[in-house]
């Protein structure tokens, strides 16, 4: 095109370019909209991409946190459980519990026993009896408390989890809502009030209303952003899918007009304002913890009870049944059978810890996400020129917590013969798809 | 996992269980008599003559590292718990006598109270047979007049074995000594019902004397209120731990604490009821229970008594407590125990 013009220009008046150029400009100028809206429209379409991905990962590394702290109280129970069987061992064996050392079973138990009838071994058996299952019961109650402790705490960290992901997802879905005061600083009376500056500052910008509509959202979770879960409190969960939003628009005066308290999930088929941003979260509303015990982990120290029954008989025997033959020996035997049957079925179903259903520690981590799915509505701005295209955009992302390294909430004594508690940290990661 | 670790813990846990009480052999209070074979061996057999011989079970035990099948023990948990109404004749089966069998203990007067074994007469025979030739005897015996060995309930201690056979009307045991000359010793026990088992194996805790004072070592938190009439079984506020004996039912013992609990400044933080707890476990797992059947004897279920049970946790500005409140296991329908774990806080007198 050039060329040609060069070879024809003697065939042109001067000023017969101009035409072109304004096509070109504008042309220009076409393209340049175009490539503004499109990348106001990327980083519009980031901003939720990006808020879908905070949440996920917010609400699954709340999930990790409190993972890891129930693998630390499975521990715990698991060493707990280890002195409980050795206790009752040494009581059984030796007649003597060796935390309360130089202290008989008797005086520990506060029981009262008559040496002047010389029963020997007849009042040994009972009080050994008594003084392990004095420890078993409140062993076994305490753990049962700790589990449902475990499961409402399962509860409300998977409440905390959504509330998180609302949290993150809103703090990063660009929400650019303009401050109110401004309209109210015009009109603040600093000449009217002693010390109105001092007041303005320490007063009312200190005052909540001095914050936009989105602050106050953010800034009062059970009122605000987190409405749809409400108060968490034991016991009451959560439901498995929540919906929660916000929407501002500006008004004539400058001022923006929010959607706080509460949220704008009502409205969102028809939007009563400018801008919005609805953030729905899917998840558990608990973790079915179990118990676990020796014999759901294939073990069962049968040393043990070879131990306590040898060492009960032998102990019955010397105390005083020794000095009746053959009667002496069934006696023995019949007490140290009693013990040590006790002991058996002790040590096999002693809960030591927590564990999943079928101990699948990737069906409750692996494969139970917090989804995400944030849309952001803004209202088409008009430059005059120009009309800046922004409409309905949704991001969905998924995150959850995942097994590394045979991680665990069982204890970490079983998965290596020490407390390794690098055992219970589980990874978090996130998938996120743009629409 | 499980496989590749499962070896290594049994016996990391055994060395570990054994190894504490090692630790408290070791100790200044240990009476060194206990588990001394030699003196065990002197004493019984100066006690039985010519007869004793009690070294033949200890030979036995230096000279071969013990076996988990050498120790059979009653399950009792897959025993019949409920009471029969089976004839109460003594025995409608006339049992006969070991073969080649002398008395050697006639019923006579004995230095103990014998008789809350309730293992029958204490009378005992010397057979010249060895003991499975006369458990094979009364095996034999038993199934043609009806009876079933009951396998759970059987007792193996090296030398030492119970048999027992069951019928519709009645139950018999056999209790068996082996000898040094392959001759052994029987003691044979009959009971009128079929359910019925060993005094001592139906109520372990017959003969445990309660305390009906306080304990004197112990001493009690100022700010735990007592229901009338407990006694303080054990412990102390120092140590923590302290349990009552309380004369009105685990419901009653629970409303006061609630109701008392509140006036001396503490506040309820959580309660669990674990038989509720425990139905809602079996009602998402197919009926199995949270809480495992635990017994002590063939009588005494610890999982009904833990069932039972309650746990109230309090906090106050000083201290914190947990109180559990279950059903007495020791006197049946006499009260229930109180075990309260009692800690002050940090910086508080």
């Amino acid at each position: 095109m050039f060329i040609f013009f060069a070879e024809n220009r003697a065939n042109y008046k001067k000023g017969q370019i101009f035409p072109f150029l304004i096509a070109i400009i504008v042309v220009i100028v076409i393209m340049a909209m175009i490539t503004a809206n499109l990348g106001k429209l990327a980083i519009f379409k980031t901003d939720v991409s990006n808020a879908a991905d905070a949440g996920s990962l917010g609400g699954a590394s709340v999930l990790s946190s409190f993972l890891l702290q129930i693998g630390l109280e499975s521990d715990t129970w698991c060493a707990n459980g280890i002195v409980l069987m050795a206790r009752m061992a040494s009581i059984f064996i030796l007649g003597k519990d060796f935390t309360l050392p130089g202290i008989s079973l008797n005086r520990a138990l506060g029981l009262l026993w008559s040496n002047d009838l010389n029963l020997g071994p007849l009042w040994m058996f009972p009080n050994d009896l008594i003084a392990a299952i004095k420890l078993y019961v409140p062993y076994m109650i305490g753990f049962y408390f700790a589990l449902e402790k475990a499961k409402l705490n399962g509860e409300m960290t998977w409440a905390s989890a959504k509330q998180k992901a609302l949290s993150s997802a809103f703090g990063n879905a660009g929400v650019d809502e303009g401050m109110n005061p401004r309209n109210k600083f015009k009109n603040y009376p600093f000449n009217a009030l002693p010390g109105s500056y001092d007041r303005y500052l320490n007063v009312y910008m200190a005052n909540e209303f001095n914050q936009s509509g989105f602050s106050r959202f953010m800034s009062h979770p059970v009122s605000g952003f987190a409405a749809a879960i409400g108060e968490i409190r034991p016991g009451s969960g959560s439901p498995q899918l929540i919906t929660s939003g916000y929407g501002w628009s500006q008004n004539e005066d400058e001022s923006f007009r929010g959607s706080y308290p509460g949220n704008i999930y009502k409205i969102l088929n028809k939007p009563l304002y400018d801008n919005y941003v609805e953030v729905r979260v899917i998840g558990r509303s608990d973790y079915p913890f179990e118990p676990l015990t020796w014999s759901q982990f294939g073990l069962i120290p049968f040393v043990l009870p070879v131990a306590i029954y040898f060492g009960a008989f032998a102990k019955y025997l010397t105390h005083g049944l020794i000095l009746l033959p053959f009667l002496g020996e069934i006696i023995a035997g019949i007490f140290a059978a009693i013990v040590t049957a006790f002991y058996t079925v002790v040590i096999t179903t002693l809960p030591i810890g927590y564990t999943f259903p079928g101990r699948d520690m990737e069906k409750y981590t692996d494969k139970e996400n917090i989804s995400l799915k944030v849309t952001r509505y803004k209202k088409n701005t008009d430059m005059g020129i120009w009309n800046f295209q922004y409409g309905r955009v949704s991001a969905m992302s998924s995150g959850h917590t995942f097994v590394v390294n045979d991680s665990t909430i069982e204890p970490a004594f079983l998965a290596g013969l020490s407390f390794n508690t690098s055992k219970h940290l589980f990874e978090t990661e996130l998938t996120g798809v743009i629409k | 996992m499980n496989k590749k670790y499962s070896l290594k813990i049994s016996i990391f846990l055994s060395a570990l269980i054994l190894s504490s009480i090692a630790l408290v052999n070791a100790s200044d209070d240990f009476n060194p008599e206990i588990l001394d074979l030699k003196k065990i061996i002197d004493l019984y057999n100066d006690a039985a003559g010519s007869s004793g011989e009690l070294k033949d079970i200890y030979s036995l035990v230096e000279k071969q590292f013990l076996k988990s099948k050498d120790v059979e023990i009653p399950d009792y948990n897959h025993y019949i718990k409920s009471e029969s109404k089976f004839s109460k004749a003594l025995s409608p089966v006339d049992i006969p006598l070991p073969p080649d069998s002398e008395l050697v203990i006639e019923n006579k007067p004995l230095p103990y109270n014998l008789g809350y074994i309730g293992i029958g007469p204490a009378d005992a025979y010397h057979s010249k047979n060895s003991s499975k030739q006369v458990e094979n005897f009364y095996r034999d015996f038993f199934k043609k007049h009806g009876f079933e060995i009951k396998e759970d309930m059987n007792i193996r201690l090296l030398l030492f074995r119970r048999v027992r056979f069951e019928r519709s009307d009645m139950a018999v045991e056999v209790y068996l000594i082996s000898k040094a000359d392959n001759s052994c010793i029987v003691k044979v026990a009959r009971y009128a019902n079929r359910n019925e088992t060993t005094g001592v194996e139906a109520n372990p805790f017959a003969l445990a004397v309660l305390p009906k004072e306080d304990n004197a070592d112990g001493l009690d938190p100022d700010d735990i209120p007592r229901p009338q009439g407990s006694v303080r079984w054990s412990g102390t506020a120092k140590n923590g731990n302290l349990s009552y004996f309380v004369p009105m039912p685990v419901l009653e013992a629970r409303k006061f604490y609630l109701e008392e609990m509140p006036a001396l400044g503490w506040k309820l933080t959580g309660e669990m009821e674990t038989d509720k707890i425990s139905d809602s476990y079996a009602k998402s797992h197919g009926g199995v229970s949270l809480v495992p059947s635990i017994f002590v004897g063939s009588r005494i279920d610890l999982g009904e008594i833990i069932k039972n049970s309650y746990l109230l946790d309090y906090n106050s500005d000083s201290a914190g407590a947990k109180i559990m409140i279950y059903p007495n296991y020791l006197r049946p329908n006499s009260g229930s125990i109180v075990d309260i774990f009692y800690a002050r806080k940090e910086g508080s007198r």
